[in-house]
């Protein structure tokens, strides 16, 4: 299994509408996202089939249609996502260009961090005097 | 087999200014890199921007300076003066003059700043083609803030960054909105929102593919050191915003503390050396106030004058240069 999946546009609509509904099949799917964006059923019904084979989806029968609930919450599918990201920008050849407030992928050593908090806690504290 | 054309003269050229160049920058940045790192966080970030894009410039000078006689003469400015020394034997003329023989092997090395730039673009747009996939996805997975230009990530690690290309989206977590507070996050925010307005992602996107033409190590130092000045300059905007510095030294420490698995022993990396200049940076109680550089504008002037005049002469240096290259 692929562990960070890409996912095009349309996949991660039907990822977010799964997520708001819960269980739900591919006719009313459609309703909500095919005709709005005239896409046909079965473009949808692709999307949906992609998402359980990417194992992000899992569906049960009932008569003949498939009714697909989600199998990855949204919060597991970002942390896996930026563990992608993390793996990414990792290392002097980073291949995803951002920005992070403090570094993603790189921590600092705890003799520094510490030597560093206590210079700032020092100053706060003479801030406070003076 | 041997090849006799103009352009090739030029890359010869090209190549040798641009190695030139990296390499007297190689040998410079030990004593400028204490200067450098005197300067107010926005000088120092454009300093660093312009010795990354030296080498560039160097190769891109070279060819015009061999030929500024014949550029002027080509535009009507100046009349050539190959006429009047014609008894040469040869000129760096493509108006009066015909190329001289070069081995087919020497366009080898000509062509090796062409390569290196190519590489290093397709590199990047691979790089940003990533990027805008991925910045995609992320902002699918959000969902919206107070703040319009925020969107919050469903992950419970403090997480804060700027992603997309050209300009970036900002993406601050749920971990992190949990752990600070409001002060601490306005320190955050107007970080990330400094970055925006900058343009950092697209800023050092020129960098990565300018930088290309240093040797590897110089590189590598040069862009970390144009990293940690980007950062600088967004701290500093974000303690201006918030009003005060050790706040923003504070919020730092926070969020790398909360990360956890920590090393032992010293800092290691760009990002936690990074982290460090930053922060002592920031135990400084004023902002780095931007001495007087007026001078520098000057300098450029002056420099370009001073080009100009001395053109000729170069164009005569050239000449002996490529003489003694192709051994004529």
């Amino acid at each position: 299994m692929d562990n960070n999946p890409k996912l095009g546009d349309l996949e991660l609509e039907v990822l977010e509408h799964v997520w708001q509904h819960g269980e739900v099949d591919i006719k009313s799917a459609h309703q909500d996202l095919g005709e709005p964006r005239g896409i046909t059923h079965n473009t949808v019904q692709s999307a949906f089939k992609r998402l359980w084979e990417k194992k992000l989806l899992q569906r049960r029968k009932v008569g003949h249609a498939h009714l697909y609930s989600s199998k990855i919450s949204r919060q597991e599918l970002t942390e896996r996502l930026v563990g992608e990201l993390i793996e990414q920008v990792a290392g002097p050849s980073p291949s995803v260009a951002l920005e992070a407030f403090v570094n993603l992928a790189e921590r600092a050593g705890e003799d520094t961090l510490a030597e560093l908090e206590e210079l700032v806690s020092r100053r706060r504290q003479d801030r406070g005097k003076s | 087999m041997r090849i006799e054309s103009w352009l090739a003269i030029s890359m010869v050229l090209s190549s040798v200014a641009c190695l030139g160049t990296a390499l007297a920058i190689t040998l410079c940045w030990p004593l400028l890199k204490g200067f450098v790192g005197r300067l107010a966080p926005a000088r120092q970030s454009r300093a660093m921007l312009a010795l990354i894009t030296m080498p560039l410039l160097g190769a891109l000078a070279a060819p015009l300076l061999a030929f500024f006689p014949s550029l002027l003469d080509l535009f009507g400015v100046v009349r050539d003066h190959c006429h009047h020394h014609i008894h040469h034997a040869f000129h760096l003329c493509f108006l009066h003059s015909a190329p001289p023989s070069l081995p087919w092997f020497a366009i080898i090395p000509a062509m090796a700043p062409v390569i290196l730039l190519t590489r290093g673009t397709l590199a990047e747009a691979r790089m940003i083609w990533r990027t805008r996939a991925l910045a995609a996805e992320f902002r699918a997975l959000s969902t919206e803030s107070e703040d319009a230009d925020i969107s919050i990530l469903a992950s419970d690690k403090p997480r804060a960054m700027v992603m997309g290309w050209p300009v970036g989206s900002i993406f601050v977590s749920r971990g992190m909105n949990a752990l600070l507070d409001p002060a601490a996050l306005a320190v955050v925010k107007e970080h990330e929102r400094a970055h925006v307005t900058h343009r950092d992602v697209f800023r050092k996107s020129l960098a990565r593919i300018t930088s290309c033409l240093l040797f590897p190590k110089t590189r590598a130092r040069l862009l970390e050191a144009l990293e940690i000045a980007r950062e600088r300059v967004c701290d500093e905007r974000a303690a201006e915003v918030v009003g005060d510095r050790l706040l923003v030294a504070e919020t730092l420490l926070r969020i790398e503390r909360a990360h956890g698995s920590r090393l032992p022993g010293g800092a290691l990396g760009v990002g936690a050396k990074g982290l460090e200049v930053r922060v002592r940076a920031l135990l400084d109680d004023s902002p780095p106030e931007p001495r007087s550089h007026g001078w520098a504008g000057w300098l450029v002037l002056a420099a370009s004058v001073a080009v100009i005049i001395a053109a000729e002469h170069m164009h005569h240096g050239l000449e002996t240069l490529v003489l003694s290259l192709i051994g004529g």
